[in-house]
């Protein structure tokens, strides 16, 4: 592995993670963005578990695709098992954690399996198979995705937590408040386009 | 007894979760398969379709009459392994143009179409998009009818400029507004053909 | 019989619209609403495939093992949405280069997800279809409510024709990510604050 490849790795990252913020440049994601996004401890429970979800799956589908759906020609098969290798993992996930740690299978509750309908860790898979990445690219930009939607998260927790006494008009309490401020983040993050050129 | 159910009950889940994907999965492999013909069958005309709107023929929208007309006016200039290296087309009005193959990174992932250019390898006869993913409304707008025909009569690598600028200039072309990247893909696009185009196409074209 | 179907109906297009009441499947409401006509083709895709996968769902409900419904949710609803897929193909080419995007939008929308673990797995084939169907419905008016204002003011056109001439500076955030949460968030508004006004909070 030689030294463009190494920085390309990080740019890919930094890229995911940033510049093309998989929530606020690709919608993807946006359920349990609006639904979690209240506290700040929450928001850093379900990151994490996004992030780790996001990064092994991807690693797992890569290889499958790579693997087992290139070969035998079955590349139309790729959404349903991508998307079953995503629920079978957050199963088995949701198994380990029940049995290893109580006192975390209960404070992530109902939100583990909701991580399987996230989107943005179906379309994280895709986009790493339409822009052709190396597992090694793959991994970095999956893991960037990730870290991502946690950072967003995090920010948009923050952010309500603080305006906890804020007056917001009624018809706007709870999902109209989140969406402008979601907006007012994207436009933010719009700002990074074109720092990174993937040409 | 508790233990004995219990593993009864998770064969059975495996049990279930394979026949019922199979059955499902079963179902998707027939239709795929049943429908593959038709679907590469569109594919191939798409793209003769394609080639003939980069080298500005005008021709029935009609499939038996895409093929006619392809069969006629196209011949597909192939390397030693069989690939096609580019398109030599006979335009309407009867000079060569000939029709490159042209991918590029966008957006969301990769743009491909095809670069149609006269026999001096610099001035463009037309440019069409054959596979793009970009943002419907903004990067997805370089399908629209306006932003591939200005290209026609453009010459030598080209340079963005803000959208209605509508530029006279044969080196300038109207990039797409909310854009960027996308419209960038395109212009880098272009000009790697151009660039390249006389390595691969140069001892064909001679008139 | 017809009037829970009525009940259905009635709450998932009004009081519990899966989008401004429920709040789901947002991302699909962001991503597709800056073009009304591929709007019209995400919505018909979603009121499909909701409607099938409800009634599938609920056929089987009897014997799925509790463990894997969520996986057998999932299986159930990739498959009608990559049937769609392979059959547009095949026959409406130029709708699937359209609809090509969205394919994974649908499979991940978490109102079908939704509506299966809520209403399918507990009740049966027929009413399930209708709650499908109407939760796809309640949907899809929602998003070309808003898909018309944001192709409108972002592009100056509705369903590709020019309706607004060149005198219209075009809100170019409108058909951009910001817009979308924006006109969603002023949807919600209305809705909420005007519309769905809370019975004791009377004018």
């Amino acid at each position: 592995m030689n030294g463009t490849e190494t920085l390309g790795v990080f740019a890919i990252f930094f890229a995911a993670a940033i510049t093309n913020n998989i929530l606020l440049t690709m919608y993807l994601g946006m359920c349990s963005f609006l639904a979690v996004s209240r506290q700040v401890k929450t928001a850093i429970g379900l990151g994490t578990a996004v992030v780790f979800v996001m990064t092994f799956t991807s690693a797992i589908n890569w290889l499958i695709y790579e693997y087992l759906l290139i070969p035998f020609e079955l590349e139309y098969l790729t959404y349903i098992v991508f998307i079953i290798v995503i629920a079978a993992f957050v199963q088995l996930v949701e198994m380990i954690i029940e049995r290893v740690s109580e006192t975390l299978y209960n404070a992530l509750g109902i939100f583990l399996p909701l991580i399987t309908v996230n989107c943005a860790i179906l379309g994280a898979a895709l986009f790493m198979i339409i822009r052709k990445y190396t597992l090694l690219s793959a991994i970095s930009f999956s893991a960037g995705s990730g870290a991502g939607w946690m950072l967003a998260i995090i920010i948009m927790a923050g952010i309500r937590q603080k305006m906890g006494t804020s007056k917001v008009p009624k018809g706007l309490e709870g999902a109209g408040i989140t969406l402008i401020i979601a907006g007012i983040m994207s436009m933010a993050f719009m700002g990074f386009t074109g720092m990174m050129n993937l040409n | 007894m508790t233990g004995k159910s219990k593993t009864k009950q998770r064969i059975f889940t495996i049990f279930f979760m394979f026949t019922v994907s199979a059955f499902f999965i079963g179902i998707l492999s027939f239709v795929y398969l049943f429908t593959k013909s038709t679907v590469v069958r569109n594919e191939s005309l798409f793209l003769k379709k394609s080639v003939l709107y980069t080298a500005q023929i005008e021709v029935i929208d009609s499939p038996v009459e895409i093929e006619r007309v392809y069969k006629e006016k196209v011949e597909e200039i192939k390397d030693a392994d069989g690939n096609i290296q580019y398109y030599s087309v006979v335009a309407d009005d009867g000079a060569t143009v000939a029709v490159f193959q042209s991918s590029g990174q966008g957006l969301w992932g990769v743009i491909k179409g095809h670069v149609g250019l006269k026999s001096d390898l610099e001035t463009i006869a037309g440019i069409d998009f054959t596979v793009q993913t970009e943002t419907p409304g903004l990067g997805a707008r370089i399908t629209e009818q306006w932003f591939k025909e200005q290209f026609r009569g453009k010459k030598g690598e080209l340079k963005r400029v803000p959208e209605g600028t509508k530029s006279g200039n044969e080196d300038e072309f109207d990039a797409i507004t909310g854009a960027t990247v996308t419209s960038k893909a395109v212009e880098s696009m272009i000009n790697k053909t151009v660039k390249n185009a006389p390595a691969v196409a140069g001892k064909g074209v001679e008139q | 019989m017809t009037s829970k179907a009525g009940k259905i109906t009635l709450a998932n297009l009004g009081r519990e619209n899966p989008v401004f009441a429920q709040i789901l499947g947002i991302c699909s409401t962001l991503a597709v609403t800056n073009v009304l006509e591929n709007t019209a083709v995400m919505c018909a895709g979603l009121i499909f495939t909701t409607a099938l996968s409800n009634t599938t769902v609920s056929i089987l409900r009897k014997w799925i093992p509790s463990r894997i419904r969520m996986m057998v949710s999932t299986l159930i609803i990739a498959f009608y949405v990559i049937l769609v897929d392979i059959v547009l193909k095949a026959y409406l080419p130029d709708i699937s280069r359209q609809l090509g995007a969205y394919i994974g939008l649908i499979i991940t929308n978490c109102i079908i997800m939704g509506r299966a673990e809520a209403f399918a797995l507990n009740n049966k084939p027929g009413l399930s279809f209708v709650d499908g169907l109407t939760s796809g419905l309640g949907y899809g008016y929602v998003l070309l409510i808003i898909a018309f204002f944001r192709e409108l003011l972002g592009s100056g056109t509705i369903w590709g024709f020019t309706v607004l001439g060149d005198w219209w500076v075009k809100w170019s955030i409108m058909v951009m990510a910001p817009g979308a949460f924006f006109m969603l968030a002023v949807f919600i508004w209305i809705v909420k604050g005007l519309i769905l006004v809370d019975p004791e909070v009377k004018k």
